[in-house]
């Protein structure tokens, strides 16, 4: 560990002392564990809590297209938290408070890129920076070079406060009620590390707006968010928040609901506190899966949680940070570079009109504007990083913010520099049009690097992205606003619910072989701050994807009145309508007539061996399963119209129906005169598949299990319009639990085989 | 820990770094790599990036751009053997793992190796600065190696921030002896 010591000696001085101190805390734990002296677990959210988070395959088993291989790292049995091998590589993120930068950090990031990880920033929808592929060893001299150039992992990961994100535009925006940047930072360094937010059962994410109607910093999917709001009190300008807590997306999505109106700007940091507070000491510890705060306030009700919080906050201890950042409120205020300027007629290089079309965002303050870095995937590489660095060095000074929609801007750009500006940027391959449009895709990490991917949204996303720009000026406008959104798996990471179209991967059988899949999920909405979540339609291979883009978009153009948004004519056309159009893409071809949709976007590897069997002849083989479970998913589909149509008790009782279906079609494998009592239904899947522990998740545990056994214990329910919604997610989530539970009680039966990559051989 | 040592070789010609997705996931199939090579990722929507990027525990595999040029890279970042202690036997193990892909891919695709220019770079900005001291410091002892002999050495960058890198290019009156 000679080169560790160096960097520590190196930086001395430069890292803010009680960083200094913490890392090398966790560079002794490090070592603790390494010696065995360390808790597996206990190590594990530690790690977490400095942002060193795990990969894929980094069980050191890989499925290398032809058979699961286990992948012998030289440190052997050793493990850095459970079920997680020493030497596998895995991914740090690194917090950048409501994505705020400056070129020498974004230099930092891009120089540590090179040497710890494969030369690419990733920045994520919460405004981080990812690394992947780094080994554990290195992550405190790591730490200590971001330490040295005032950036902390802290709570990155694990059961802490994460990111506060804030809109981009912060500070420069025409419509905001103030700059939120000061309260973003105030609140990001009075949470971290404070006692109160030690002994949280998860996750809990923050984010501050500026105005309300805007996309901004997302605050209805927030645990706890802010939007600003400015006043006049007796011919005085004061300043407020409208504070929503219980916001969220994941795998049962919830709204944010309004905490308190006018909150004054004294009292933010207290009453976080206290939500803190309530949240710590209330929140779901054992059962992950419902302790994020969405359930605890769903549980409570908001007008009973508004009072614990009320209560709580009377009996905090007096800290003198509640309001001494509000001395110093303009020291983050951004002294622009150049002196305000115009265009004024200058003649345009080729590709600048699309790119200020879409990139160039006029600012409130005249003759300056904001420039939209586009990055395929939310990548940038380590070369383009440093370019970019000294490009903003030159044109803005210190302002770059990372934003949700995983891009990079430049904020305070001289409007006479524009033009100078996209050469340079066109220059290193980063002006590629087409900002916030149909083109911009985002997408979680999914399959490519997430341990918990299912398919392979990066992969789809690539290609969706390649497909649009190759038809870019024939678009319908309509079309070219539109937002979509990708997630490797039902968690959400790529915030499909708040997009136009959202797409989140799952698998389906066909042959006894795996087909990656995406739940197609229409009509969320991105402005007032992911006003409304989008509903899943159904599942379509992977491959059929792009073709049911272009008949959804194609029907949209077609049938739009006036200007209608596509949101609003998803809502018009209802989700039967809809569900007709992607209806002839659901279907998967056989395997002899077309392999490839049995590998995934970009991976060339049938898409799972692990649950392949041949069947005894050679047609279409479909188990009693596939068949009773078609009829699950169609009650789930009959509870999705319904809610649709505001009939919330049917929809209510459809989806429990549905789970019913479900859990009885896996009961049949087994025990095929089950009958149709749902009593006994429910008491069998449980002895069979609960008590057993056979439905459990790898990740969820028996998360989907309790959707079931929950609804079936509230029967007969009263449903208003969140109960309905609630159960239609929960139970289009039990019965993909349902298909995974197949597959894999199939694959503990099955050998393997095929080689998708046989053409290549001799070559 | 960050003792990166990279080097390159170019291709002839102008390939498509999309047909390396495959033979990289055949070469793991098949364990035809020294080391452990662990995954296969496509990173070619970043320009100036790795391409497509056979990820390993010890070393990585690039194919991927340079100033227009395809290439093949070999990044060896731990797991250095024992016997490579000296700078001049770790730039000998990089070459040679290089080398090995390079005839591998070679004999895949039938892409053709240019022999006249390698880059050879390292990244370890606390061992080796980018620096013109550093840089002149590591250009006498490279000078010395008898495995870069045949090339003359010119430094890429002097700019701080970016690493330390040298292209060689091999001296005109060597390659006609």
């Amino acid at each position: 560990m000679s080169e560790q010591t160096e960097w520590k000696e190196k930086l001395k001085g430069q890292i803010e002392p009680l960083l200094e101190q913490e890392i090398d805390l966790f560079e002794s734990q490090i070592e603790l564990k390494r010696q065995g002296k360390l808790d597996e677990k206990v190590f594990g959210e530690t790690r977490l809590r400095r942002g060193v988070y795990g990969q894929r395959y980094d069980n050191g088993q890989r499925h290398d297209g032809r058979e699961l291989r286990t992948l012998h790292f030289p440190s052997g049995s050793l493990t850095k938290g459970t079920d997680t091998v020493w030497d596998a590589p895995g991914m740090q993120r690194i917090k950048i408070p409501y994505g705020g930068l400056t070129p020498d950090q974004l230099v930092v990031m891009a120089q540590l890129a090179e040497e710890y990880s494969d030369a690419i920033l990733h920045v994520t929808t919460r405004q981080d920076i990812q690394l992947h592929f780094v080994h554990l060893e290195d992550t405190p001299d790591l730490m200590r070079r971001l330490g040295a150039v005032g950036i902390t992992t802290r709570e990155a990961c694990g059961n802490s406060v994460r990111n506060i994100t804030g809109c981009p535009l912060a500070g420069v925006c025409r419509t905001e009620a103030f700059d939120v940047t000061p309260y973003a930072d105030a609140l990001t360094w009075f949470l971290m590390g404070h006692d109160d937010i030690q002994d949280f059962g998860r996750k809990f994410k923050i984010a501050f707006s500026g105005c309300a109607h805007e996309a901004c910093g997302l605050v209805k999917m927030h645990d706890l968010g802010y939007v600003a709001r400015a006043e006049q009190v007796d011919g005085v300008a004061k300043r407020f928040f409208d504070v929503y807590v219980g916001g969220g997306l994941g795998t049962v999505p919830h709204q944010a609901k309004l905490l308190a109106e006018r909150v004054p700007e004294e009292e933010l940091l207290p009453q976080a506190q206290a939500v803190a507070r309530v949240f710590a000491r209330l929140g779901e510890k054992k059962n992950r899966n419902r302790a994020r705060l969405k359930f605890l306030v769903a549980k409570l009700g908001i007008e009973e949680f508004q009072r614990l919080v009320t209560e709580e906050r009377k009996h905090l201890p007096y800290d003198p940070r509640w309001t001494a950042y509000l001395d110093e409120l303009t020291h983050l205020d951004e002294a622009p570079l150049k002196p305000p300027s115009f265009l004024n007629g200058a003649s345009f290089p080729d590709g600048f009109d699309a790119w200020y079309a879409t990139n160039v965002y006029f600012q409130r303050q005249a003759g300056y504007t904001t420039v939209t870095v586009n990055l395929p995937l939310g990548d940038i590489s380590s070369r383009q990083a440093y370019a970019l660095a000294n490009i903003a060095r030159r044109y803005v000074g210190e302002s770059i913010r990372t934003t949700v929609e995983q891009n990079l801007v430049l904020r305070w750009v001289s409007e006479s520099d524009l033009i100078s500006l996209y050469h340079e940027l066109r220059s290193i391959g980063l002006a590629d049009p087409g900002a916030g449009t149909v083109t911009d895709i985002t997408s979680c990490p999914g399959t490519d690097t997430c341990k918990l991917g299912i398919a392979a949204s990066r992969g789809l996303a690539g290609e969706l992205r390649q497909r649009l720009i190759a038809q870019s000026g024939s678009l319908h406008p309509a079309v070219e606003k539109l937002k979509i959104k990708i997630s490797g798996c039902f968690n959400s990471c790529g915030q499909h619910h708040v997009a136009d179209i959202g797409f989140f991967g799952n698998s389906r059988r066909k042959e006894n072989r795996a087909v990656p899949h995406f739940q197609v999920v229409l009509g969320g909405q991105w402005q007032q701050n992911g006003g409304s979540y989008g509903l899943a339609i159904g599942a379509v291979p992977a491959k059929n994807i792009p073709a049911v883009f272009e008949a959804i978009t194609a029907r949209y153009v077609a049938d739009r009145d006036g200007e209608e948004t596509f949101q609003s004519w998803t809502g018009r056309l209802g989700k039967k309508e809809i569900r007709a159009i992607i209806q002839p893409f659901m279907n998967v071809p056989l395997f002899a007539e077309n392999p490839a949709y049995f590998s995934d976007w970009g991976d060339p590897r049938p898409y799972s061996l692990a649950d392949i069997g041949i069947g005894e002849c050679a047609g279409e083989v479909v188990s009693l399963f596939s068949i009773e479970v078609a009829r699950a998913e169609g009650e789930a589909f009959d509870a999705l119209v319904a809610l649709d149509e505001n009939r919330f008790q049917e929809a209510a009782e459809r989806a429990y129906s549905a789970m019913v279906l479900a859990a009885r079609a896996l009961i049949r494998n087994e025990f095929i005169d089950i009958g149709d009592d749902s009593n006994r239904i429910v008491q069998e899947f449980k002895t069979r598949f609960v008590d057993t522990q056979r439905f459990y998740d790898k990740y969820a545990k028996g998360k989907f299990a309790q959707y079931l056994l929950e609804a079936h214990h509230a029967q007969p329910l009263l449903a208003n319009a969140d109960v309905a919604h609630r159960l239609v997610e929960e139970a289009n989530l039990f019965i993909e639990a349902a298909h995974a539970c197949d597959a894999r009680l199939a694959a503990a039966a099955a050998p393997a085989v095929p080689d998708l990559l046989k053409g290549l051989k001799g070559k | 820990m960050a003792n990166k040592i990279r080097m390159t070789v170019f291709f002839e010609e102008k390939i498509d770094p999309k047909e390396a997705i495959t033979v990289f996931h055949r070469w793991l199939q098949e364990e035809s790599l020294p080391g452990l090579p662990l995954d296969v990722v496509d990173y070619r929507h970043v320009p100036l990036g790795p391409g497509v990027l056979l990820v390993g525990h010890d070393g990585d595999y690039e194919v991927h751009e340079i100033d227009g040029r395809s290439a093949l890279t070999y990044s060896q970042k731990r797991q250095w053997p024992t016997e490579a202690k000296s700078l001049t036997q770790k730039i000998e193990w990089v070459q040679t793992r290089l080398r090995f892909a390079a005839d591998l891919l070679t004999r895949s695709l039938g892409w053709t190796i240019d022999e006249e220019t390698l880059l050879l770079s390292f990244p370890d900005r606390l061992n080796n600065p980018n620096t013109p001291e550093s840089a002149e410091t590591m250009s006498k002892e490279l000078a010395t190696m008898e495995p870069l002999s045949s090339y003359r050495l010119e430094w890429v960058s002097d700019h701080q921030e970016h690493q330390l890198a040298y292209q060689l290019v091999r001296r005109v009156e060597l390659a006609k002896a």
